[in-house]
């Protein structure tokens, strides 16, 4: 077995078996109980009181839907991470096992008090059930934050700059695209799709609980929109923009000091996807391996393209086709 | 897709833009169903005149490697797949003409006689 099968093998066991584990057995309890339950159970209070009604069933439902959501999102991200620092990675692991842990908890603890009947509208609000959740989720979480599997390291070969040349008058661009692996894609828009029907149907059914998971579906979709960029590469420099068209971004030619091609994995070298800033500078960063670099008077600029030898071998070209107008002005 | 235009040569700018797209397909990053920049987007980027874009891409169309519709832009036909395939089959028979020192016009004027017929 090679590394990288034994760290998806744990990767798969932390991040989806024992989320899910965890949100079944939680689900199975809430399931035995539901006889003695009242049809409504108590599910949100304020100051005054519990005001907030559902099934019981609802709360089995989103124990496993929060679990399998998540478990799916984060196996994707961390399927092909590399040896690093790796604690993104870690965490993400973590929060996986640590959701669960804490709604199953905080769950079993609302529900105690309204089995064997009476009404849910005097019970109060369960303090210690939330204190014990968050416990709960935060021993599992260490736990799942210790046996993280360290993803084994990529041989990192950044490909050599495309060596261009470019006659005095030619006028030139490239343009490209920067877009996530399909996988991540299909995986984000798939559970926005889930959380938007959950979402809906709560929203018509219980009512404002259901706006939290409308809100996370719309948040999914417009990162579905931010992973993949448009980029230029012109006399002028670099402009890199989203489909749904904002954040702009712009690298003025005259700011390069020189374009390089690096491989570059996003948890380890930028903490993770889309537009970033980080201690590596500033970065469009959506998948990992080949990506163009341009080396700035203020910080560098890293996106990630799939033609980053030829774009690299462009804006060198471009450079030094400025450099020798200037200097023979 | 790197284009290059060159205003001081003698091939005219429509059809230098045509052949750069052609090289592209050829070394095969644009594939079928890639999608063109706009005819607007890629004038401005190369300081062209709109029309000598649409008629490059009006050119390719007329060849069948091009697909342009109105609100779709302009994307690439299943015949960039062929293209490319026989791109690859090039090198041999240019390194058999080398090898036997026959040039470029030569190995040309062979391959249009073999249309012709």
């Amino acid at each position: 077995m090679t590394d990288r099968q034994s760290y998806r093998r744990r990767l798969l066991a932390l991040g989806a078996l024992l989320p899910l584990a965890i949100a079944a057995a939680g689900a199975a309890l809430i399931l035995s109980w539901l006889p003695t339950l009242p049809g409504e159970v108590a599910v949100h209070w304020t100051s005054s009181g519990a005001d907030g009604f559902a099934p019981p069933l609802t709360l089995a439902g989103v124990l496993l839907l929060s679990a399998v959501l998540f478990g799916a999102i984060v196996v994707t991200a961390l399927w092909n991470a590399s040896g690093g620092r790796g604690g993104n990675g870690r965490i993400l692991l973590a929060v996986s096992a640590g959701l669960p842990s804490f709604l199953a908890v905080a769950f079993a603890g609302i529900l105690t008090p309204q089995s064997g009947g009476g009404d849910p509208r005097t019970i109060e609000f369960p303090v210690a059930a939330l204190v014990a959740g968050i416990g709960c989720a935060a021993a599992v979480g260490a736990l799942a934050w210790m046996l993280a599997p360290t993803a084994p390291p990529r041989d990192r070969m950044p490909e050599p700059v495309e060596n261009l040349q470019l006659a005095r008058d030619a006028r030139v661009v490239w343009i490209g695209t920067a877009s996530a692996p399909r996988p991540l894609l299909l995986v984000i828009g798939g559970v926005a799709a889930v959380l938007l029907l959950v979402g809906a149907a709560l929203t018509f059914t219980i009512g404002a609980p259901g706006l939290v998971l409308l809100a996370a579906s719309a948040i999914l979709v417009v990162a579905c929109l931010t992973l993949s960029w448009r980029v230029r590469i012109d006399d002028d420099g670099l402009v890199a923009r989203p489909l749904i068209g904002i954040p702009v971004v712009r690298v003025s030619l005259g700011q390069v000091k020189e374009a390089s091609v690096i491989d570059v994995s996003p948890v380890d070298d930028f903490g993770g996807w889309g537009l970033r800033y980080s201690s590596s500078g500033t970065g469009v960063i959506l998948r990992t391996g080949t990506a163009l670099r341009l080396d700035q008077t203020g910080g560098a600029f890293t996106i990630t393209l799939d033609d980053a030898p030829r774009a690299a071998g462009l804006v060198n070209a471009l450079i030094a086709r400025r450099s020798t107008a200037e200097s023979s002005r | 897709m790197l284009l290059t235009v060159d205003p001081s040569s003698p091939t005219p700018l429509f059809q230098q833009v045509a052949d750069g797209v052609r090289a592209e397909v050829i070394r095969g990053t644009l594939q079928a169903g890639s999608r063109l920049p706009s005819a607007k987007e890629l004038a401005a980027a190369l300081h062209l005149n709109l029309h000598t874009v649409l008629k490059a891409y009006q050119l390719l169309r007329d060849e069948g490697l091009l697909d342009l519709r109105r609100g779709r832009g302009a994307v690439l036909t299943a015949q960039a797949a062929m293209l490319g395939d026989l791109a690859a089959a090039v090198p041999q028979l240019v390194a058999r003409a080398k090898a036997a020192g026959i040039g470029a016009p030569a190995l040309s004027a062979l391959i249009k006689e073999e249309y012709s017929k």
